[in-house]
């Protein structure tokens, strides 16, 4: 994601649910920000990167101005859909990372050699093994998240919280993505479950 | 965190008044975020959030008067509008009151909008 995409994305997130006008007017300035920042400084990785370092660093600052520009009253309910939306966003962004993560340590399995000259051929052979069945449990437990809600939650919550225990020595980094991971499947199984358990009373009821 | 006193100004919003009253001409956000990464560069641009909030708050309190530029200028130019910002007689006031109250403060143009 380039810097201007993360920024613009943030000013959609942190508006949302203010006046259509004052929303407009932020993200304008924003945007216009975006564009002297890239035509001053060149439109290069390192401007990108100021960029989305200056969106980050300012997030509190925004959040504030959030809060007084919504007023109270108006604040309360908006912030629920925020938090709920960068949740999933963080889930989201959690899985596919551990995904990725998981397919290049299996592709050894499919003869490719992306690990480097300082893996042993045992440690590569057993690295891609697990992380092929992780990988397939990841994927197969979001599908089966539909069917089987409680299965498919398993599965990833397993896959997640296994690649911490085996990765042990990144837990500080590798746990908070476990936990984003885990939590969002169990929180899709239940209302998986909870819409299941409708469709088989309206089928009861009408017969 | 701690709670400002309403009305007060913080550091930057002392610092945005003092480079605009170094300017004639409007200026717009990222011209004044580099004019502060210039005058301080141990500080790099100031974080959007921090900045334009800044900016709002000075606006809404009447220290700067803020405008968007006529379309046909950004058009002409090929670039999105600017919002523009200049000082107003308030916020001179504002500036002079301030510098009494901090006198070691740094005084005058800390570095002037280009």
């Amino acid at each position: 994601m380039s810097g201007d995409r993360l920024a613009l994305w943030w000013v959609d997130r942190y508006t949302r649910g203010l006046r259509p006008d004052t929303r407009a007017e932020r993200r304008a300035e924003i945007a216009s920000d975006l564009w002297e920042h890239r035509h001053d400084a060149g439109d290069t990785w390192s401007t990108h990167l100021a960029i989305a370092w200056r969106c980050v660093r300012g997030a509190p600052a925004d959040l504030s101005w959030r809060r007084s520009r919504a007023g109270r009253r108006r604040a309360l309910p908006a912030r629920g859909p925020l938090l709920r939306g960068t949740g999933w966003a963080v889930a989201g962004m959690a899985y596919v990372f551990l995904v990725v993560q998981h397919a290049w340590f299996a592709s050894a399995l499919l003869g490719l050699d992306l690990y480097g000259s300082d893996w042993s051929p045992g440690d590569v052979e057993r690295w891609s093994r697990i992380s092929g069945a992780l990988v397939a449990a990841l994927l197969g437990g979001v599908l089966l998240l539909r069917v089987t809600p409680r299965l498919g939650a398993a599965l990833v919550a397993g896959a997640s919280l296994g690649t911490a225990g085996l990765m042990w020595w990144a837990l500080p980094l590798i746990g908070p993505i476990a936990l984003a991971v885990t939590t969002g499947a169990v929180v899709i199984a239940r209302r998986r479950r909870r819409a299941l358990g409708g469709e088989r009373a309206a089928v009861v009821a009408v017969p | 965190m701690v709670r400002r006193k309403p009305g007060a100004l913080v550091p930057l919003e002392i610092s945005v008044l003092e480079l605009a009253a170094t300017r004639s001409e409007p200026f717009h956000g990222f011209e004044l975020a580099k004019a502060l990464a210039d005058a301080d560069r141990a500080r790099g641009l100031t974080a959007h959030g921090t900045l334009y909030k800044a900016l709002g708050r000075l606006a809404e309190q009447g220290l700067l008067e803020a405008e968007w530029e006529s379309p046909e200028i950004s058009v002409g130019e090929g670039r999105p509008r600017r919002r523009l910002y200049r000082l107003t007689g308030e916020g001179e006031r504002r500036l002079a009151a301030e510098r009494r109250l901090v006198p070691f403060a740094p005084r005058g143009p800390v570095a002037g909008l280009t």
